[in-house]
């Protein structure tokens, strides 16, 4: 039973951050942790963090569906693994001078499946293996996803910053 | 975000969505609500007692002041409706039945549905049911359908109009029948499982006058 679980708060605080990367939208993200936490409710389900993550990542993929407003979130194009180098794993800790909100507009020009990687990598620091098992995407999804995302957020930092 | 500092990309990040958080109140609330706390589990409580959690949870739930429309010729015209077509038919296109409104009128049993709801259709017999031994009993059966937006604006409009639309902004979950007192804006009862029909009875005819 759920009970036995103990204290779950610090779980659903990741799962509305992780949310929060999926939607860019407070109101959403609370929405789809709430609707998650429903769901569990009468589930004999263990609840961890990673499977409120996939729970939520799961719901948001369906309501997109439904609303048909976005094609399918993830193309399942593996060839776009290779068009665009990995970069290095230092490009992460490589300086940058942001300012207030820079990072918030930045980040509302990327695609959620992006944002969400990014998220996993930077914040749950999960290797790409980790998240492509996770979010049940292919390994070379993620790592072009993640690539992308990251040439992308950076263009944009520097667009501001330029601008 | 701290302006000026100069640091990788990476603890920008981290910085960003950890400062992200929800509020304490809902996070205890969701946290309650996900360990089982307050919701009697089927394993362990009857379900005549799960059925009392709901009512003592519709005590807390309610807290908007009771708006009075008045529900024929409003509602008429929400739906686009003439009054004649209104008083002839006695039942909406999309299902719900029209009656005049009445002060007697304050119980009203919802159905939340959605196509893609999987547990929609086990509840549906249950609502059908009831809807067939109470509707000439002044209980209104209303279906809120929020499968799109279309629906679900169209759901908004009818639960305006019949001064229910607060139940909407409770997000309750698909695929289950709550009946309301739509006077007090109190959830008295919620039926959730194929065989919650007959204490979902019991609630409403506890209700009704003599």
């Amino acid at each position: 039973m759920k009970n036995e679980h103990g204290d779950l708060r610090e779980e659903l605080q990741h799962g509305y951050r992780f949310a929060l990367a999926l939607t860019h939208d407070r109101a959403r993200a609370e929405d789809l942790v709430h609707e998650v936490v429903l769901r569990f409710v009468r589930s004999e389900h263990q609840v961890t963090r990673w499977v409120l993550f996939r729970s939520i990542k799961n719901l948001f993929i369906d309501e997109l569906r439904r609303s048909q407003a976005r094609p399918e979130l993830v193309p399942f194009d593996e060839n776009v693994a290779c068009s665009i180098p990995a970069r290095d794993d230092a490009e992460w800790d490589e300086p940058l001078h942001l300012s207030n909100g820079t990072l918030t507009h930045a980040l509302a020009k990327i695609r959620p499946e992006e944002r969400a990687v990014i998220y996993l990598a930077a914040v749950e620091e999960l290797t790409a293996q980790a998240i492509a098992d996770l979010l049940e995407w292919p390994r070379s999804t993620v790592l072009s996803l993640l690539a992308r995302g990251r040439v992308k957020l950076r263009a944009h930092l520097e667009e501001q910053v330029d601008g | 975000m701290k302006p000026g500092m100069s640091r990788g990309l990476r603890e920008h990040l981290k910085e960003h969505y950890l400062s992200e958080s929800l509020a304490t109140e809902r996070l205890n609330e969701l946290h309650d609500l996900l360990r089982g706390d307050e919701i009697p589990q089927r394993s362990s409580k009857s379900r005549e007692v799960r059925l009392r959690f709901y009512v003592r949870v519709s005590a807390v739930a309610a807290s908007l002041a009771l708006v009075a429309i008045p529900l024929s010729y409003e509602l008429g015209k929400r739906a686009g409706m003439s009054s004649a077509e209104l008083q002839a038919s006695g039942r909406r296109e999309d299902g719900n039945r029209v009656i005049p409104d009445h002060p007697a009128v304050r119980l009203v049993a919802i159905k939340m549905h959605a196509d893609w709801c999987n547990r929609c259709p086990l509840i549906a017999p249950i609502f059908d049911r009831i809807e067939r031994d109470y509707g000439a009993r002044a209980v209104l059966f209303v279906t809120l359908d929020v499968t799109d937006d279309v629906r679900r604006r169209q759901s908004e409009q009818l639960a305006d109009a019949l001064g229910i639309r607060w139940i909407l902004d409770r997000e309750l979950r698909t695929g289950i029948i709550a009946l309301v007192d739509r006077a007090k804006q109190e959830i008295l009862a919620i039926a959730s499982e194929p065989d919650d029909g007959p204490l979902f009875a019991l609630a409403i005819s506890d209700r009704l006058p003599d």
